[in-house]
């Protein structure tokens, strides 16, 4: 390995150390990004300058001038020491805090209004049903809360600032890694350009991947503790009630686990890497779709008796065949772009080592 | 000033992991505060074209004589926050072949540099007597605000109230 190769790679390493544990908010901003590597190595290459006292720069003495930096965990925590302390919380994101605590109470409460709504009429006497309501409506809200908590916190903890969200809605989908030299970047400035615009129709923005995941993940909870079947208003048709309670909560399941993975994308930052993981798990629950949708025409419990004896006559059986398989080909579809979207990813390469 | 330890006997207060781990705390958070102070002073005296991180922190270690030690990395972090929170604006220019980005401070920063050493000032002269040192501030030249400790300079004739709390300050000169 040449010399000042030998130098160039020792501060890329440096840099990559420094990018891996940088806080979310400037890791998704290429600009930020490109900004803080950019003073970081001119400070190293000057220090090598200054310790090689007007002789050839080594190895040796860029060694010593990263080792002057201090540690890339220690700059990247101090990059992240934004915002003014407030019980874990910064002040600065507070107010969304509130904000998020209200709204996701009021749907929980809205969701379990509905549910009492349906129930009255029911097998329940009307006490019981606004006793289901309180209990539903506070495990409901202290999930919430709980989940919304350990978001700011672990967004506080990341120095993240509200004004940071707009940023990144600004910079959608813009992903790229930059921490070649300038020279080499000037060299490969086409190419980036050209892999840059075939990753941004790839991954969505963080914030997408935030709303997808809390979107999936309330409506799997919803099926999953409180499955529609089981509403006084709904039961009376349903012929077999544990089979159709049972289908609807294994969707329930696959639609809370792919809630979880947009959000693991979310959290994913710039790692790459993390994002095909997270997109693989994605497919696999996708895939899963496929024998449930079909199980609707093979088993006639689930749903077929029940509509049968609502809309006698009908050929219930052919309907819900054409259904099951056009849900089914959708999940697959849905698979097959998510498999695209892997190996594209992997085509337009990393420039950062995931 | 503890980094710069470099030799003590075994047996000294100081190598007791205790000891080390409560006086390296002290100086961490002593130093958070006077990093940025330190920092703006030394940007305050590059009005016109500004200064890049490397310069600085060879000027801070010129003019503390190497008492404040600023770990390399971790001067960054801090002109950023302060350029983020409109204190500093910047320039990129490209000097001695790679580029670099000039800080200067920005009408706000100026304000807050003054009222940071004025704060600080008042400080040093309030504790002094308790750690045995004299403290001489340079009263002929500047007032510190009794209100918020913010240093005005006295030859300014177009004050005559605080820039940091609105104070009436006129007849405070000596």
């Amino acid at each position: 390995m040449s010399n000042i190769h030998e130098q160039e790679t020792l501060v890329k390493e440096f840099k990559e150390q420094v990018v891996k544990k940088l806080p979310i908010w400037i890791k998704t901003s290429s600009t930020e990004r490109k900004d803080v590597l950019e003073e970081l190595e001119s400070h190293i290459w000057d220090k090598a300058e200054e310790l090689a006292q007007g002789g050839t720069i080594t190895s040796l003495h860029v060694r010593e001038a990263i080792a002057l930096m201090g540690s890339p965990r220690e700059i990247a925590k101090e990059y992240g020491r934004r915002g003014t302390p407030k019980i874990y919380i910064t002040e600065e994101l507070f107010p969304w805090y509130y904000k998020s605590i209200i709204i996701i109470s009021s749907v929980i409460i809205f969701g379990h209004l509905l549910t009492m709504a349906f129930s009255f009429g029911g097998e329940n006497t009307a006490w019981q049903v606004v006793g289901e309501f309180f209990t539903g409506a506070t495990t409901g809200i202290v999930f919430g809360f709980v989940g919304v908590t350990i978001l700011f916190v672990q967004l506080s903890m990341n120095g993240f600032l509200p004004e940071d969200l707009k940023k990144m809605a600004a910079e959608k989908g813009t992903l790229d890694i930059t921490i070649e030299k300038p020279e080499v970047r000037l060299a490969k400035v086409e190419r980036k350009a050209e892999k840059k615009a075939k990753r941004k129709g790839v991954l969505e923005s963080q914030g997408s991947y935030i709303f997808m995941g809390i979107l999936a993940i309330s409506g799997g909870f919803f099926l999953l503790l409180y499955p529609i079947a089981t509403l006084p208003a709904i039961i009376d048709y349903v012929v077999e009630p544990e089979a159709f309670v049972q289908w609807l909560r294994l969707i329930g399941g696959l639609i809370l686990a792919q809630g979880a993975f947009r959000f693991g994308q979310a959290l994913a930052g710039d790692n790459l890497r993390i994002h095909q993981v997270m997109m693989v798990l994605h497919i696999a629950a996708s895939c899963l779709f496929i024998p449930l949708m079909l199980q609707l025409q093979y088993n006639p419990d689930i749903i077929i008796t029940t509509l049968e004896s609502i809309f006698s006559g009908a050929d219930i059986q052919l309907y819900v065949t054409i259904g099951s398989w056009i849900f089914a080909i959708g999940n697959l579809f849905e698979a097959i772009n998510e498999l695209r979207k892997i190996i594209q990813l992997e085509a337009t390469g990393f420039s950062q080592k995931g | 000033m503890f980094r710069n330890i470099k030799t003590m006997r075994p047996e000294a207060m100081i190598g007791t992991e205790q000891y080390r781990s409560y006086i390296e705390s002290f100086e961490s958070e002593l130093l958070r505060g006077i990093s940025t102070l330190s920092t703006l002073s030394i940007i305050s005296k590059h009005p016109e074209e500004g200064i890049y991180g490397y310069q600085l922190l060879k000027e801070l270690q010129e003019e503390t004589q190497r008492m404040l030690v600023i770990e390399e990395g971790t001067l960054y972090p801090i002109l950023r926050k302060l350029e983020r929170d409109g204190m500093l604006s910047s320039e990129k220019k490209h000097s001695g072949g790679r580029p670099r980005k000039y800080y200067k401070l920005t009408e706000e920063g100026v304000k807050l540099n003054d009222h940071m050493a004025g704060f600080f000032s008042k400080l040093l002269e309030a504790i002094a007597s308790l750690i045995e040192i004299e403290v001489k501030l340079p009263e002929k030249h500047f007032i510190y605000c009794p209100n918020c400790a913010n240093k005005i300079d006295v030859t300014d004739e177009e004050y005559r109230f605080c820039n940091i709390c609105g104070l009436n300050i006129e007849g405070l000169a000596k």
